[in-house]
């Protein structure tokens, strides 16, 4: 975003000098444009893409195959059995709403920072919040048995005369998903509507002139409309950025509120929410990293903006690991025997195995993040990226199975074995994600044009 | 006023230009010369070039903070309505009026309002969506969402003179000019 | 560029000549505060020992709190950190200060905390509180210093080289310095928080605690530093070089503190609420009721509410004129939150209102000795590190607009 000239300097971030740019040199407001609509309007559909696509549909086609079977049959179908009557569905929702949330931190946050660099990878980084959010937001649905009857979430005048109830967090998850979702989406589109008159005027094909013809508006450029639209979208990450917050807290609710040993800790919203923004940026850079080596965009995807992720993830990172570090502490410090146990049965109980994995992938591995060298390579930054991811979906299989397969009573202890549907819903939301990106950036401009234009040194107005 | 009568045939006059900086001093000039109802267009915001056409301050923040309290206050109401009054329920002996429940829905409603308000407000404040405009019969205006700047003078400005303009806006130097026609 | 650094003369970025003044009325109500403290321990050693731990872990908590932002600013780049480094770094430099002055606590240990007297109340956490007697408590308070004032002094060495030009040009990396500094401190502090206040209540525990410290630290850290740019905007240099924009930015970040402090607070309170287990909820109890309900709300409208509605004004986070009343304000307000958890932890005050007279004078007394050695060392270097690399960049924007 454009900043008002005496705005520019002081929160915004300062390059040391033998850092890499935000943009490679030698751009035009013309360059700009044409490279990143070129990727969607000139480019030929290549066959990397097409595999991609590929496999992604054959996921989502598993993905219904699970669905459908589910509804027939119910719930039993898949691993969850009382006590562990949450299962990979809370997984994976949590999980999955995580990721999202870079997108939101990226578009909103760096943006009240002034942090500039985030105007290359803020579009489809909010992209990957949407397609993110409408994963988790499969899973609660799906795992309550009856979908069809979702709408009871609602408060609505029903002929029963039965109103939700306000204490419960998964009430609160209702309004807080929901909200999330809708503010993402507008977020996403207002960001969309000039670079949609830019592609208006691009394309070639009647027919994509029209569709983007009606999704632009009519927008022209005006600087009454500019200064409207500044407006708007300063507030809407002012907004956002406390929905971010809120809407991973109220996640962490869903487990805090109940007093279950192992979820009744009150560092749990702000290291929830740390987690989450660690799994996004991990998500950020796996989708990254390709796209800029595929479609060439390593002139405004710089390695700037890969480093600067590494860094984010490192200290988010850690903050995680301060929330496993004060989880254990006041578990032996409090008191409590059933914390105390809980604590004992993760590192030495029936699914330890996870619990160390989890150290390893989400705390140990990416502390090579300290070393520059590290940040500067590529290939260990994917490669990182994919296992905080996977230790980020340990952290709740964690969390949700050990506390739950051993609380208080002896007498109701269980186990939780996930079942070939657990895993099929799993991939079939992988899948539904990766086909939703493949698309996205074929159809839109996967760079934010207009922003990447008032980033260049020709954009400054200059006194008389 | 009459002067607009007499050119019912045209929008505007259009002056296009290279750089921001020519656009912003063009605006400025035009203002100055009594200009009222004219416009500047540009691929980017720019701060100043609002500015220069006059329009200093925008209404969005105002809607957003209406529809912040309006969301937070019947998001609050709505709970009260329902836990205290319509439908009361005791869940683990908690009061019925459970405030610290009550604030988590009461945020998420003041942002989904606020950010819903000022989205629709901001397209309602600039009269969108207007899929058509007079301004898209000139050919180049189509550059404006690439790498040109326009200034339009509109035949509706009191000042607006088809000769007169035509010579102002030769003395800003732009690229071109052209009519707007409707 | 290298020509205007060679323009730079320190005489130019001198601290005002008004700071002697302020480091002497500070040394004045210093001075007088310690007599009263002496008198204080005479009359009511209890009440004056209270009185002193809050005093100790605000005065500390801006220390730390300044520590903790230099690291920050160091970490995020940027120019908001250029213009109250020094600040920072002087209040930094208080640490050694307050290693001594937490003598009292230590001779006055079997006052403030009953575990200390009863091993029977810690029979649960033997092993960290009394680990050797009261030893471990004892080198805990040791190993943070050494932590703490290691850092402080570290990263002022570094700043000090900037003062003058560097041989070959080489300048000192703070990042990698900072980055582990900042998780050393986190760490320390959370256990300095359970050591010092938590285990005033040896029975209660919380996870979110440290972090509520680390925001509360930090709010008072930025409302100094608001306090302190205003007061030197009056004069020169600061008065040709700050603009509006350095106060917008930093009432910017008191607000996202504001709301982060809060944020932390409403969730341990929301989820201990909900929970309702005897063990927890004793805490919140013994805190509202019998007139602590007023302090608590008190908190809630004037550490939240009222300085986050205050701020969201874009004019007021611009003027420091406008800005320094607010900070004053929250800086009396932390007090208040740290004399909201401390208080109600003794058997006489849990669940009865309490106010003495020594919760109000020691803190000001000791304010007194710090501020006195703040400005001490505040004076001894120039406002800026005048060979920084980005000090021609900062002071152009300073600058440029007065043409």
């Amino acid at each position: 975003m454009q900043q008002g000239p005496e705005e520019k300097t002081i929160l915004q971030d300062v390059p040391w000098p033998d850092e890499p740019p935000v943009m490679a040199p030698g751009q035009s407001f013309g360059s700009v444009t044409d490279t990143i609509a070129d990727a969607v309007l000139q480019r030929p559909i290549g066959l990397g893409w097409l595999l991609g696509l590929f496999i992604g549909m054959t996921l989502i086609g598993l993905l219904m195959m699970a669905v459908t079977y589910l509804f027939l049959v119910g719930v039993g179908i898949w691993g969850i059995e009382i006590p562990v009557a949450w299962g990979f569905a809370i997984i994976n929702f949590v999980w999955w709403i995580g990721i999202g949330h870079a997108g939101t931190l990226i578009s909103a946050i760096l943006l009240l920072l002034k942090q500039t660099w985030r105007n290359s990878i803020n579009r489809f980084a909010e992209a990957m919040t949407l397609f993110a959010v409408a994963c988790a937001g499969m899973f609660p649905l799906l795992h309550m048995g009856r979908p069809w009857l979702a709408y009871w979430m609602f408060p609505y005048p029903s002929s029963m005369g039965v109103w939700p109830q306000f204490r419960s967090p998964l009430v609160w998850d209702v309004f807080a998903v929901s909200t999330y979702a809708t503010i993402s989406a507008v977020f996403w589109y207002v960001g969309l509507v000039p670079d949609l008159a830019t592609m208006r005027e691009k394309a070639t094909h009647p027919a994509g002139k029209k569709l983007y013809g009606l999704l632009a508006m009519g927008w022209r450029g005006s600087a009454r409309h500019w200064k409207n639209y500044e407006a708007l979208y300063i507030l809407l990450a002012g907004i956002a950025t406390p929905l971010v917050l809120s809407v991973h807290t109220v996640v962490s609710f869903d487990f805090a509120v109940a007093i279950m040993p192992g979820w009744h800790t009150t560092i749990f919203p702000p290291y929830f929410v740390a987690g989450a923004i660690y799994s996004g940026f991990a998500m950020v850079l796996v989708l990254a990293i390709p796209i800029r080596h595929f479609y060439h965009l390593e002139g405004m995807i710089t390695m700037r903006h890969l480093q600067n992720s590494a860094k984010i993830m490192l200290a988010t990172g850690l903050i995680v690991a301060y929330g496993y570090a004060f989880e254990a502490f006041i578990a032996f410090y409090s008191g409590s025997t059933y914390e105390r146990f809980m604590m004992q049965n993760r590192w030495f109980g029936q699914y330890s195995m996870f619990y160390w994995m989890l150290i390893l992938f989400n705390i140990l591995i990416p502390q090579v993040l300290w070393f520059p060298k590290i940040r500067a390579n590529v290939r260990w930054l994917f490669s990182i990226s994919l296992v905080i991811l996977v230790g980020m979906w340990l952290e709740r299989f964690v969390i949700i199975v050990t506390s739950l397969s051993r609380d208080y009573l002896p007498s109701s202890w269980g186990h939780y074995t996930p079942t070939r549907w657990d895993y099929a819903v799993l991939a079939g939301t992988i899948g539904f994600f990766a086909t939703a990106m493949f698309i996205f950036i074929r159809i839109m401009p996967s760079i934010s044009i207009f922003e990447m234009r008032a980033l260049l040194p020709e954009a400054e107005v200059k006194a008389k | 006023m009459s002067h607009a009568q007499l050119s019912p045939a045209i929008y505007g006059l259009l002056a296009e230009f290279d750089t921001p900086t020519d656009l912003v001093d063009a605006a400025k000039a035009a203002h100055a010369a009594g200009y009222r109802k004219f416009d500047a267009y540009s691929p980017f915001p720019i701060e100043e070039a609002s500015e220069a056409v006059g329009f200093h301050k925008s209404r969005v923040p105002l809607i957003v903070l209406v529809g912040g309290i309006l969301g937070g206050a019947s998001g609050y109401g709505l709970q009260y309505w329902i836990n205290c009054i319509s439908y009361p329920l005791n869940i683990g002996g908690k009061p019925y009026q459970s405030w610290p429940a009550f604030i988590v829905p009461t945020f998420e409603l003041t942002i989904l309002f606020a950010g819903l308000c000022g989205v629709f407000g901001m397209f309602a404040l600039n009269g969108l969506p207007m899929p058509h405009h007079p301004l898209f019969n000139v050919d180049r205006f189509s550059l404006v969402t690439r790498d040109k700047f326009f200034l339009c003078v509109e035949a509706a400005d009191p000042k607006f003179d088809m000769d007169g303009t035509q010579r102002f806006m030769e003395s800003l130097r732009p690229t071109s000019i052209s009519e707007v026609p409707h | 560029m290298s020509n205007e650094t060679a323009n730079l003369r320190q005489a130019d970025y001198a601290v005002p000549a008004q700071a002697a003044q302020w480091q002497k009325r500070s040394l004045i109500v210093g001075v007088v505060g310690v007599v009263v403290c002496i008198v204080g321990t005479v009359i009511s050693l209890d009440q004056f020992l209270r009185g002193y731990l809050i005093a100790y872990m605000f005065w500390l908590g801006l220390s730390l709190g300044c520590l903790g932002l230099l690291m920050v600013q160091y970490l995020s780049g940027g120019f908001w950190g250029l213009s109250i480094r020094r600040v920072l770094e002087a209040s930094s430099k208080c640490l050694p200060l307050m290693f001594v002055l937490f003598l009292p606590i230590l001779f006055g240990r079997h006052h403030l905390y009953e575990w200390m007297n009863d091993p029977s109340l810690t029979e649960h956490n033997r092993w960290y509180l009394h680990t050797g007697g009261w030893g471990g408590w004892f080198a805990r308070w040791i190993i943070y210093f050494v932590i703490w004032i290691a850092l402080a002094t570290v990263l002022n060495k570094r700043g000090d080289m900037q003062d003058s030009p560097l041989p070959g040009g080489i300048q000192p990396r703070f990042q990698g310095l900072s980055g582990l500094g900042l998780v050393l401190y986190s760490l320390s502090l959370s256990f300095a928080a359970v050591d010092w206040v938590m285990s005033l209540d040896p029975h209660w525990g919380s996870t979110i605690y440290g972090l509520i410290f680390l925001a509360g630290q930090g709010l008072s850290a930025l409302a100094f530093c608001v306090i302190m740019l205003t007061l030197l905007t009056r004069y020169s240099p600061y008065r040709e070089i700050i603009k509006p924009t350095q106060f917008h930015d930093l009432g910017k970040l008191m607000l996202a503190f504001v709301m982060l402090f809060a944020y932390f607070s409403f969730s341990q309170w929301l989820i201990i609420w909900a929970g309702n287990l005897p063990e927890e909820i004793s805490w919140y109890l013994n805190r509202i009721r019998g007139g602590w309900g007023v302090v608590a709300l008190i908190i809630i409208l004037f550490h939240f509410a009222l300085p986050f509605a205050l701020l969201l004004s874009r004019e007021r986070k611009r003027a420091g004129s406008r800005l320094i009343g607010l900070a004053v304000f929250l800086m009396f307000m932390r007090v208040v939150d740290i004399y909201w958890y401390v208080v109600p932890n003794f058997a006489h005050e849990r669940g009865h209102f309490y106010l003495s007279i020594w919760y109000v004078l020691v803190p000001l007394a000791v304010g007194g000795v710090w501020l006195a050695y703040f400005f001490y060392n505040f004076r001894q270097r120039p406002l800026l590190p005048l060979y920084e690399p980005q000090i021609p960049n900062f002071l152009q924007q300073g600058s440029g607009h007065g043409h």
